[in-house]
């Protein structure tokens, strides 16, 4: 998945509160570039592997990541790269445009949150590579683990988010340097592990070696990997978080740059992944409902520099999550200093880390996170697509001067609500929720807007 | 050190992709792969850094 979630940064030189200019527009290079690196990350070592426990086949992760991943691109093309070509405003500010600033402020607190935890399974990620060298002193958790599973684990937590939560609030461009520079390498790595899998399974054919496990009953289909596939960076694309990256794009056709990273990341680096958790499932007998930590499954894979990898992937992604994070929280207390909001960021992410239930529910969590932050975005492409034809007020804040739009509140809660109610109460996977939500979010944003809007007062 | 930077770090992805290959094929044993994988990861890193520009936002 993504880790690339964009908070506006601190005013000053980055166009935050005016549409890019010409002159400050990028080449397309520059877009496949961060698209291919950034969906290369430390969660993809827990993704690949929690399909196979999910009870995944071959034909549902090959075919259904075809798609999935064909559905994604399609959504950042047509729908984020037309509206931020267009606009050239961030989403921040697209949407105190229409909701006023009170409830963008709203929407950073989620952001902000959501991000900690993000990042926390990162530093879990990365502590289950850092646990090998001392194995037999430090327990790694397994896929039904929520609470750490021992003293010498929260250790490990604790000094890698101290050291990550320390490297973010000194800024994170060495670290997203870092990143830049790892990525071709990394995404070789997943490509050896894969490999090496089937060397050792001793098949090249992936429908012969991917299947279900028996008498365990499958928690993911076909469609079920096509939604996960479209909807894992839902919070990017149909909640328009990427408008703050194609804003700065020429044309909207640059929008096809995020196959990029949908078919290097989220294609051949999960089925590369996923062949890691196969393997120890068949040949070493590990129970695919507990799984195994992705650390032990690469160093066993390609040894030191499997380590290296999920340390880096997990550390490069971890990074730039906790700044953002502590963006998001500086942007609802503007006297908060970005090194002091970062720190409390980097507090929270080390806290949620040390705890394993979000990484090793990443499937979950993922389809939570996009269903609680897309459906703003639905809001934006009614405001740019439909509101005249409908007759509505577009940039409703913007044109009343209010500092609190209520139909976008509503619009964006009781959808929410409801797919949380489905979640909890019905069992529903998280990643089925994200486009009802959406849909219905824009739809009530209409009706709402219909009822109290119709008569707004332009301000002068 | 820079205009040995790219034909350093293409080695290295070479070094990353080729082993696990001979490996599939039984052309190269696994303690020799794991080797030159880690060797490839130190060359990229030395290397790289000194080819690939940007990555500061």
């Amino acid at each position: 998945m993504s880790e690339h979630p964009v908070v506006s940064p601190p005013a000053g030189g980055e166009y935050e509160r005016e549409p890019v200019p010409e002159r400050a527009l990028k080449g397309p290079s520059a877009f496949w570039g961060m698209y291919a690196g950034e969906h290369t990350a430390g969660t993809e070592f827990m993704i690949g592997p929690l399909f196979v426990a999910w009870g995944a086949s071959a034909f549902d992760l090959i075919f259904g990541l075809l798609l999935g991943n064909l559905l994604a691109v399609l959504t950042w093309r047509f729908l984020t790269a037309e509206i931020a070509t267009r606009r050239r405003l961030t989403l921040y500010y697209q949407l105190e445009r229409i909701t006023g600033r009170n409830l963008v402020t709203l929407y950073n607190f989620f952001n902000g949150v959501l991000f900690c935890f993000l990042a926390g399974a990162m530093v879990t990620v990365s502590a289950t590579a850092v646990g090998v060298p001392f194995e037999g002193r430090v327990r790694m958790p397994s896929f039904g683990d929520t609470w750490p599973p021992g003293v010498a684990w929260v250790l490990v937590c604790l000094g890698l988010g101290a050291a990550m939560t320390f490297v973010a609030a000194r800024g994170y461009g060495f670290v997203a340097r870092v990143g830049h520079v790892a990525a071709p390498w990394m995404f070789l790595v997943f490509v050896a592990c894969g490999v090496v899998m089937l060397a050792k399974l001793g098949t090249t054919n992936l429908f012969a070696v991917i299947q279900p496990p028996a008498h365990t009953p499958a928690k993911i289909g076909f469609w079920g990997v096509v939604c996960f596939a479209w909807f894992c960076n839902a919070a990017m694309h149909l909640g328009m978080a990427d408008l703050s990256i194609f804003r700065f794009a020429r044309k909207p056709a640059y929008g096809w740059a995020s196959a990029a990273g949908m078919y290097l990341g989220h294609y051949i680096a999960w089925i590369c992944a996923a062949l890691l958790l196969v393997y120890w499932v068949r040949e070493r007998g590990a129970d695919p409902v507990k799984g195994v930590p992705p650390g032990p499954m690469v160093w066993d894979a390609v040894g030191w520099a499997g380590l290296i990898c999920v340390v880096i992937a997990g550390w490069t992604t971890a990074n730039p999550t906790i700044y953002r994070a502590g963006l998001a929280f500086q942007g609802m207390a503007p006297r908060l200093s970005r090194v002091t909001a970062t720190l409390v960021a980097g507090t929270v992410c080390t806290l949620a880390g040390i705890f394993p239930a979000v990484a090793m529910k990443l499937l979950d969590f993922v389809g939570l996170y996009g269903t609680i932050l897309c459906p703003v975005g639905a809001v934006i492409v009614v405001d740019h697509f439909l509101a005249r034809r409908v007759g509505l007020p577009a940039e409703y804040a913007v044109r009343t001067g209010t500092g609190f739009n209520p139909a976008v509140l509503l619009a964006w809660a009781l959808p929410v609500l409801g797919a949380l109610y489905f979640y909890r109460v019905h069992g529903v996977n998280s990643f089925f929720l994200p486009l009802p939500t959406w849909l219905a979010c824009g739809a009530l944003y209409v009706v709402f807007s219909k009822m109290w809007h119709r008569t707004a007062p332009a301000v002068a | 050190m820079k205009p040995l930077a790219k034909p350093l770090a293409l080695l290295a992805l070479a070094g990353t992709l080729l082993p696990p290959v001979l490996y599939l094929f039984r052309l190269m044993s696994e303690g020799p792969m794991k080797l030159t994988l880690l060797v490839a990861a130190l060359v990229w890193f030395a290397a790289a850094p000194f080819w690939l520009k940007g990555g500061e936002h």
